[in-house]
């Protein structure tokens, strides 16, 4: 089968790069920059100064991070979090949001401006809503929710049936007995 | 407490059967009705069916008491009732006097249902077809 490239783009795709920092440098940045791009390209043909830099920077965030994950990851930060938590900050704040009626302010002022029949109506429009109503009604667990109610409103009713017919037993007894002057019926053992 | 069921409560589980039974009946009897509506049988052969229909039945109903008696205690309309048939020694009721037990069922109805209405006067509640049958019905 022939091949769709020229011999030259073979050989280019073959050869490294002249220069690393040249094969990283991104195109035509710097012609878009016009007299500064002069500049830098006079101080900085190669780009090396701006790709340190670069690469300095992502040391120092990743470092960052790093100690970041280190520091969250003590019992002081742990204790810190807690601390704050369960100091009174937190019923401060919302102490403060009550008694200011933050929440009834911020919800007529989505009732005035039409905000939340927006927002509703917009949720009400998303398919991943039904998908998730559809998921939801449909798991093992709604289900079988569903079918022990089912079964505990059944076993309610036959429980309550039962319970009427042996009082109606014992007095349907009582009667038959009275009427032929028998003596009432004695309590059996609990086993029979 | 007593634990032995009286009339009442037992009546009602034994509608509960016959609800089920003859439910169970005529949907058959209603299927191979339509069945045979479509295909014109000799009048010798419907009378065949006929009595092969009622055999049907009357193995149905044996069958379905039988079976419940001797397996579980519980017939469906006994569970939903919450009672159970268990022999007066021992846990289960064998095949043979649970089948003795339906033919006392069937001769306490006869005269007026007189096997049933000594249930009331009996101290263990037990009826024409406990006493052949030497069983008791308890709660479950």
């Amino acid at each position: 089968m022939p091949s769709i490239y020229t011999c030259a783009e073979r050989r280019r795709s073959r050869a490294p790069p002249r220069h690393p920092f040249r094969a990283m440098r991104p195109p035509a940045r710097e012609a878009t920059l016009g007299g500064t791009s002069t500049l830098t390209t006079l101080i900085d043909p190669f780009g090396i100064w701006r790709r340190a830099g670069a690469v300095a920077a992502d040391r120092a965030a990743d470092g960052l991070v790093a100690l970041l994950e280190r520091a969250l990851a003590t019992p002081q930060a742990e204790r810190a979090v807690r601390t704050l938590v369960e100091g009174p900050l937190v019923d401060v704040a919302v102490r403060s949001a009550v008694e200011a009626q933050l929440v009834e302010h911020v919800a007529a002022e989505l009732e005035r401006s039409g905000e939340i029949d927006r927002i509703v109506a917009g949720v009400l429009r998303s398919e991943e809503l039904w998908r998730v109503v559809d998921e939801i009604v449909q798991s093992p667990t709604v289900t079988a929710a569903i079918r022990g109610q089912g079964m505990s409103f059944a076993d309610q009713v036959g429980d309550e049936i039962g319970e009427r017919s042996r009082r109606a037993d014992d007095r349907l007894d009582r009667f038959a007995r009275r009427l032929l002057h028998r003596h009432p019926t004695p309590v059996a053992p609990a086993t029979p | 407490v007593r634990p032995y069921v009286g009339l009442v409560t037992r009546a009602i589980a034994f509608a509960l059967d016959a609800a089920i039974i003859n439910i169970v009946a005529l949907v058959t009897a209603a299927v191979v009705i339509l069945a045979f509506s479509i295909v014109k049988l000799p009048h010798e052969l419907e009378q065949v069916a006929k009595i092969l229909g009622a055999a049907l039945y009357v193995t149905w109903v044996v069958g379905y008491f039988v079976t419940f008696w001797a397996t579980t205690g519980q017939t469906p309309g006994d569970r939903a009732m919450r009672i159970r048939v268990r022999p007066v020694r021992g846990d289960r009721l064998p095949p043979r006097r649970a089948f003795v037990r339906f033919v006392g069922l069937t001769l306490a109805a006869i005269p007026l249902f007189a096997g049933f209405w000594i249930i009331l006067f009996d101290d263990e509640r037990r009826g024409l077809h406990d006493r052949l049958a030497r069983t008791l019905v308890v709660d479950a």
